[in-house]
């Protein structure tokens, strides 16, 4: 079948510019994308950059952005993205300085994963066999090991992009591999730790992680797991966990959400500077005739919600 | 005629309220009858989630044995509405305990959930269950020459197994397909379906604004006339806090329209600009208005004397309430310099040291502990009565 690759170039050594080369060329109907560049490599232009290695998605060499997302080359056939030889754009992955057309230099994304200390620390002394943890404690972390340290969730993070000290999804995924291991005895210092600015909080919620990953290790579900942990391990004095307290306690009370309190809430009766703030934002939207109500909507008969609210929530204590 | 259950969400009723009343117009003017579904909860926007999955599922599993009852599927006009509710949805259906489980909870109210219910954004309702050339059977206005940039969000587009992205793919580009329908152009840019910053914005600032400077700032380059999106969580950042965000990060001023979904079919349609609530945009809609329906009316005058007058009420008993305050501190302090002579109370705040100022602090302190229980039991008192 016919493939039309357009591949963004870049050559820092020859002082180059970003730009776009189209390839075409003939492939089998079973070929990936990274069976079409090697070929080009081999057989078009011997200049273009790429790294790979096992070619069956279990290495992660070989992260790139095909039509905008981030994927592993070697897992995506072209035919399930251009099934009629339409072009395929192939970019280098985000958020990490190109080394050379569609090589990116790893090292933020490593430096990241270190920061999260991402090996075991137990307190006690060397156990005489092997540590011993129960099939139940460790099967839900099966996923998250299955990470192959791609970049691809970095790549498209959304919070990283406008914010670089941000540890991102890889490296706060590794986070909770440990935190929720059984095994490891320092959960709630590295809780403690992801719970400052560039933590777990700055995450955006909008699964561009969970989207790419290839391995299924939705980064962004650990992410909100550990925001659950560190509140019960008692790290309460954060914007994020006003937030998230506030907006229970509105669908509880009403069965909406009470915009107008989760605002003030969030941001804290004492922070002056916030609130004043804030009052110029809700003055704007008065004039205007959208301040929230001051009053808020009520559901109907939303004492059946708040009877399901006070339930599932004590139950979970 | 085409019925569903109509979910609005809470922003449509809340900050958005321009949303809700531009959405009732089309879908008049689209033959679509609704029932609201008045007793279902908030979805929970995914915040409630990361506290509490299953409270979560509950509330919206709740939500759509309603509409299961009714035997109707449900219409929704906020991708974050659609979003969280399609993810319960395919929780439970792919695992039936989990349903079973759910299902335990609703019992008490007499609710059981098979299944079969269908959650569907007015934008897919548009073309799978109209389709676009019935669509724009009900357009009088061509709006040929303006350039709209979509903004998707997350909720609508990701995760993409939960939202039935394989069985109906042309949902990845709904709004670029809807606003062709229009006659108008699509501006491609890079910010489409990336964060608006709304989840953050009360967490993290900073960030959240550079993500609407980002966005505005380059849908505003690429020669948008306006934003569209199908989500008003994004607007309520993209509009509200656009004027900061473009002046923070990039030195300009913010003026790129965020408009909603049925505002740009309600205009193609010909529906007057004031009944859209176009008056209602922090970022001035005017200019914008006026050159795609010149001289037709364009504020809503009862509402924002509403508001004007709402807003000086406010103001008024502010500056009356600290005159008084003032007031009520040196008629005070007069008394009890007459009743017990300089070296008294008086004394005692006129020499205010550091550790008086820790005392006054915690006093202040707790007055706004008790005002802020005051609030919640006039708020229970007057809801409770209207």
């Amino acid at each position: 079948m016919k493939a039309v690759l357009d591949v963004k170039r870049f050559d820092p050594e020859n002082n180059s510019k970003e730009y776009f080369q189209k390839y075409e060329l003939e492939v089998e109907e079973s070929s990936t994308i990274l069976d079409a560049l090697i070929k080009i490599r081999e057989d078009l232009d011997g200049t273009l950059a790429l790294r790979c290695s096992c070619r069956a998605s279990i290495c992660g060499s070989c992260g790139m952005r095909v039509n905008g997302s981030a994927k592993l080359v070697c897992k995506t056939r072209l035919v399930d993205i251009a099934p009629e030889g339409e072009k395929v754009q192939v970019e280098p992955l985000g958020n990490m300085p190109i080394i050379k057309d569609l090589v990116v230099d790893m090292n933020p994304f490593w430096n990241k994963v270190q920061q999260v200390r991402p090996f075991m620390m137990p307190n006690n002394t060397e156990p005489e066999g092997e540590y011993i943890a129960s099939n139940e404690s460790m099967t839900h972390l099966v996923d998250v090991m299955n990470c192959i340290m791609c970049g691809a969730c970095v790549s498209d993070c959304t919070a990283l992009e406008v914010d670089e000290s941000f540890i991102g999804p890889a490296a706060l995924a590794k986070a909770y591999r440990f935190v929720a291991d059984p095994r490891d005895d320092k959960s709630k210092d590295r809780l403690k730790y992801l719970n400052k600015n560039s933590g777990v909080w700055d995450c955006t919620r909008c699964y561009a992680c969970v989207e790419v990953c290839p391995k299924g290790v939705a980064p962004m579900e650990r992410i909100m797991k550990m925001r659950d942990l560190a509140i019960e391990e008692g790290f309460k004095n954060t914007s994020g966990y006003r937030h998230t307290k506030s907006f229970v306690n509105s669908v509880g009370k009403s069965g909406r959400l009470d915009e107008a309190r989760l605002a003030l809430t969030s941001v804290g009766f004492f922070n002056v500077f916030g609130l004043i703030d804030l009052a110029f934002v809700g003055l704007k939207a008065l004039v205007k005739g959208k301040l929230p109500p001051i009053l808020p909507h009520k559901a109907r008969e939303s004492e059946n919600i708040k009877k399901i609210v006070n339930k599932i929530e004590r139950g979970k204590g | 005629m085409k019925k569903y259950a109509f979910y609005p969400g809470c922003v449509a009723r809340g900050g958005a309220p321009e949303l809700y009343q531009s959405s009732l117009l089309v879908l008049d003017k689209l033959g679509i009858e609704t029932i609201e579904l008045d007793k279902a909860a908030c979805t929970g926007a995914g915040v409630l989630q990361e506290k509490n999955q299953k409270l979560g599922d509950v509330l919206n599993i709740r939500t759509l044995a309603f509409a299961e009852d009714m035997n109707l599927p449900i219409i929704t006009i906020c991708s974050t509405c659609q979003g969280v509710m399609s993810q319960a949805n395919h929780r439970v259906l792919k695992n039936p305990e989990y349903l079973e489980e759910i299902n335990s909870e609703l019992r008490e109210e007499g609710l059981e959930y098979k299944g079969s219910t269908e959650v569907k954004h007015l934008l897919w309702i548009l073309i799978e269950d109209i389709g676009l050339n019935e669509l724009q059977k009900t357009f009088k206005k061509e709006l040929k020459g303006f350039n709209f940039a979509p903004f998707y969000g997350c909720y609508i587009v990701r995760p993409s197994d939960a939202l039935g992205f394989s069985e109906n793919p042309e949902r990845q580009h709904s709004l670029d397909m809807v606003i062709n329908s229009t006659g108008a152009s699509v501006t491609d840019f890079s910010g489409k379906t990336k964060c608006c910053g709304f989840p953050i914005l009360l967490i993290n600032q900073k960030n959240s604004l550079k993500m609407v400077s980002n966005h505005t700032g380059e849908a505003k380059d690429k020669g948008a006339d306006a934003m569209v999106t199908p989500c008003p969580l994004c607007h309520l950042n993209l509009d509200g806090y656009q004027g900061k965000a473009r002046k923070d990060n990039r030195g300009d001023k913010g003026d790129l329209p965020i408009i909603h979904l049925p505002q740009l079919l309600g205009l193609a349609m010909g529906i007057e600009p004031y009944r859209l609530g176009f008056a209602r945009h922090i970022v001035s809609t005017k200019d914008f208005i006026s050159s795609i329906s010149p001289g037709e009316r364009y504020s809503d005058p009862q509402n924002f004397n509403v508001a004007m007058l709402l807003g000086m009420i406010g103001f008024g008993s502010l500056i009356f309430a600290l005159i008084t305050a003032i007031a009520a501190f040196f008629i005070l302090r007069a008394i009890l310099i007459y009743e017990w002579g300089d070296n008294s109370f008086t004394h005692y705040i006129d020499t205010c040291s550091f550790e008086n100022i820790f005392i006054i602090g915690k006093y202040i302190c707790s007055f706004l502990e008790v005002t802020e229980k005051v609030w919640d039991w006039g708020i229970s008192i007057l809801t409770s009565l209207f």
